[in-house]
């Protein structure tokens, strides 16, 4: 089987990311970088940038939405929530996500 | 997102771009500005460097918007406003071609619409009624002699109303000319509608005033009654809100109105007064009946293909029982509108002619791309240079398809106004022809249809005089199209294809152009020829008799022409009525014609004042003034005020004109 292109898998971990980060509150952009950030202690680090188009994409698709409201410190921010169809994606992507990491963990551990 | 929402977004960023663009820049401030304190307030930095090094780590803000904007999906929408603009540019650089193609696709827009607006008024018109496609009519086919045989749908409306289930309202009615006697005694000749108190059920039009007919107004000996339209209404009662009860004229006969009916109500055809038909099928041996035109409305969840079934069980059923006059007969339906074509079935007769007609665009078309083709090859190195700088060959052909599409949209803005003109004109005319000639749901005006299919006419111009030279102009590689750009080259080249279409379209001009003329010349010579006579100096007569006083069918006019050689004399002129030859005996209008027998003394002026006077609806000629009448009711036993008489000038062709004073 040819291997998946690089962007592909890149754009997958980041979907989930932005999945996983939302199913524990809404957030604003800059807010899911920092707390996939944190979460991850440091280890994965978002493009900042490239969170956008993907948050794009995944309201396009209905996974997410948003609307615009207002932060503790008193400015407009657009805020991203989970929907329905977002939640049961993420469980999808979560059991995919795990199989494969199990199998390539799998595959590590032999050789 | 449902595709709902999608829809709803795509709309909302296509309309309001701006918006949409000042949140995205709402957004990625406020993510700079969040990032930014962040590093003043973590690591230290100046306000500066924090921003500065936030922008670093955000990544191109120009480079993810136009990600945000390729997102949309309407990226094409940017560009294609672009080569619009570049498209109109062009029509104002080179104004001798704008100007050529303009004109001439327009000619071909305009004849395409009024030819689609006039056939498909014709073959596929809408009945302007509560489900007026429900409405349909019924009609006895007799192949031999390759009409219906309307004479036999009086015997037949009973056994169709019995048996026929996919029908829920079978009416009937019939059109009659009738004098109209105003007040002043003067006739008027119009086209009543004799109908079943049914018609008015299947049109489910309500009465302005009062009511319609029922079962008991069509009953023999029942008081005469009758409906009257709104423009009546307006013009013989001025409107007045009592007129139920008032009476109508019609012959000697004072009907009583009982009901008005909205403007613009015409149904069957196109009338404005409604009688009751009270023809009973008794009276006439079948198949010997008065003609009668049979309309009904399919039952609920009934088809057309319900109903031909029904009758052509129950055709067969008749054929069986009466085959005297129903061997060969094939009763069928069809929509009601259907049924004023001659031959419904060779509606694909006009398909065929609106198709060879919209062929003229591509005609046309065809010189306008040589042109823009022509124009295109002085613009190679542009398109190299497009090329060269990532332009794929679908995005050049698709600016020059968006520069075409405006040449072929103003083309079909003038078009389409010339064809505004043509078709009031037409409307104009065919409402002269006289009431009741076109149905009243006729109408020629601009539809919705009509403008469809000039946009489909917009599109199809454009591709023919924008993709077409656009490929070709392509083909070349970028390298070759570089060197064009080069001093002292020229791009005015033109292939084979192009030059053979030259070649073809000479030629056929050539070709056609000796025919044009003979053609033209015959007509002129025609209109400048004239009768022959001084036809302007005479005087015809037409006798319209009412109905009423016809035994059986007869008219008056049988008793017209049994008196020939009946002299006339007059103070002003003198002359003999003789029944015109052929004058049938059983129509209400006759013919009068006038062998000059002593040479008339009165001046022309006389004429000039008999030929003024009240114009009847729809006739062209101007009616004879006040010196008729009386004289004709000496002649015979008509009575006076009962036929109207209408005189005027001499049509060369079909009269014998006495000579006027």
């Amino acid at each position: 089987m040819a291997p998946r292109p690089q962007t592909d898998t890149l754009r997958g971990s980041l979907d989930l990311l932005i999945l996983k980060t939302l199913s524990l509150a809404p957030m604003h952009g800059w807010g899911i970088s920092q707390r996939a950030q944190q979460i991850s202690a440091g280890v994965l680090e978002v493009n900042q940038g490239s969170l956008y188009p993907a948050l794009q994409r995944l309201e396009n698709e209905g996974l997410i939405a948003s609307d615009w409201r207002t932060t503790d410190n008193n400015r407009r921010a657009r805020y991203y929530r989970l929907t329905a169809a977002g939640r049961r994606a993420l469980g999808t992507q979560l059991e995919s996500w795990r199989r494969f990491a199990a199998g390539l963990d799998a595959v590590l551990r032999s050789t | 997102m449902s595709w709902v929402d999608q829809t709803r977004t795509r709309l909302r960023l296509l309309l309001a771009p701006r918006g949409t663009e000042s949140r995205m820049d709402e957004e990625f401030r406020f993510h700079i500005e969040m990032e930014t304190e962040r590093l003043v307030r973590e690591a230290g930095l100046d306000p500066q460097e924090a921003r500065r090094r936030a922008l670093v780590a955000f990544g191109g803000v120009e480079k993810h918007k136009e990600a945000l904007r390729d997102g949309r999906g309407l990226a094409w929408l940017t560009g294609m406003s672009l080569d619009l603009r570049i498209g109109l540019r062009m029509l104002v650089k080179y104004p001798g071609l704008s100007l050529v193609g303009v004109l001439g696709m327009a000619v071909a827009v305009a004849i395409g619409a009024v030819s689609f607006n006039v056939i498909y008024t014709f073959i596929d018109p809408t009945l302007p009624l509560d489900e007026g496609d429900r409405v349909v009519a019924i009609q006895n086919l007799n192949p031999r002699l390759n009409d219906e045989d309307r004479r036999t749908h009086l015997h037949d409306l009973a056994t169709w109303r019995e048996a026929l289930q996919a029908v829920e309202e079978l009416g009937a009615y019939r059109t009659i000319d009738r004098n109209l006697i105003a007040r002043e005694g003067r006739p008027e000749s119009v086209r009543i509608a004799e109908m079943t108190a049914s018609g008015f059920r299947v049109a489910r039009v309500p009465p302005l005033v009062g009511r319609y007919f029922d079962e008991e107004d069509q009953r023999r000996g029942a008081p005469a009654v009758v409906v009257i339209g709104y423009d009546v209404w307006q013009s013989r009662f001025a409107g007045e809100p009592d007129v139920v009860g008032r009476t109508l004229q019609l012959g000697s006969t004072l009907h009583s109105v009982i009901g008005v009916m909205p403007q613009g109500f015409a149904f069957p055809v196109n009338n404005r007064i409604w009688t009751p038909l009270r023809l009973d099928p008794l009276d006439f041996e079948r198949g010997q009946a008065p003609g009668i035109d049979v309309f009904g409305r399919l039952a609920p969840s009934a088809t057309l293909d319900d109903v031909q079934t029904q009758l052509t069980m129950i055709g067969q059923r008749l054929a069986a029982d009466h085959p005297e006059t129903h061997q060969h007969i094939r009763p069928r339906v069809l929509p009601y509108p259907r049924a004023f074509l001659d031959s419904p079935e060779l509606a694909w007769v006009f398909h065929l002619v609106q198709l060879l007609v919209t062929m003229l665009l591509v005609v046309v078309g065809t010189n306008v791309a040589v042109l823009v083709h022509a124009r295109t090859t002085t613009r190679t190195g542009e398109i190299a240079v497009r090329s060269a700088l990532g332009a794929s060959r679908g995005r050049v052909v698709a600016q020059l398809f968006a520069e075409a599409l405006v040449l072929s949209a103003a083309a079909a803005a003038v078009g389409l106004v010339a064809a505004w003109f043509t078709l009031r004109r037409l409307d104009a005319l065919a409402s002269r022809i006289g009431p009741g000639q076109l149905p009243f749901w006729m109408d020629f005006g601009l539809s919705p249809g009509v403008v469809l299919y000039v946009a489909g006419l917009v599109v199809l111009g454009a591709v023919i005089v924008g993709v077409v030279p656009a490929l070709r102009a392509t083909r070349r590689h970028v390298h070759a199209g570089l060197q064009q750009l080069g001093p002292g080259r020229s791009g005015m080249r033109l292939g084979r294809t192009w030059t053979a279409l030259i070649v073809a379209q000479v030629a056929v001009t050539v070709a056609i152009l000796p025919w044009a003329i003979v053609g033209v010349d015959s007509w002129l010579r025609h209109r400048m020829a004239g009768p022959g006579f001084p036809a302007a100096e005479f005087l015809t007569a037409r006798l319209y008799v009412d109905r009423e006083h016809a035994a059986s069918d007869d008219s008056g006019a049988a008793r017209v022409n049994s008196r020939p050689d009946t002299r006339i004399s007059r103070p002003n002129w003198s002359g003999a009525w003789r029944p015109s030859p052929g004058s049938p005996t059983s129509c209400s209008r006759a013919r009068a014609s006038f062998p000059v027998t002593n040479r008339p003394t009165a001046s022309r002026s006389t004429v000039r004042r008999a030929r003024r006077g009240p114009t009847p609806r729809g006739d062209p000629d101007p009616p004879a003034g006040e010196w008729a009448s009386t004289g004709w009711s000496s002649i015979s036993s008509v009575p006076s005020t009962s036929p109207s008489w209408q005189a005027g000038p001499s049509r060369p062709a079909t009269h014998q004109s006495a000579r006027p004073p």
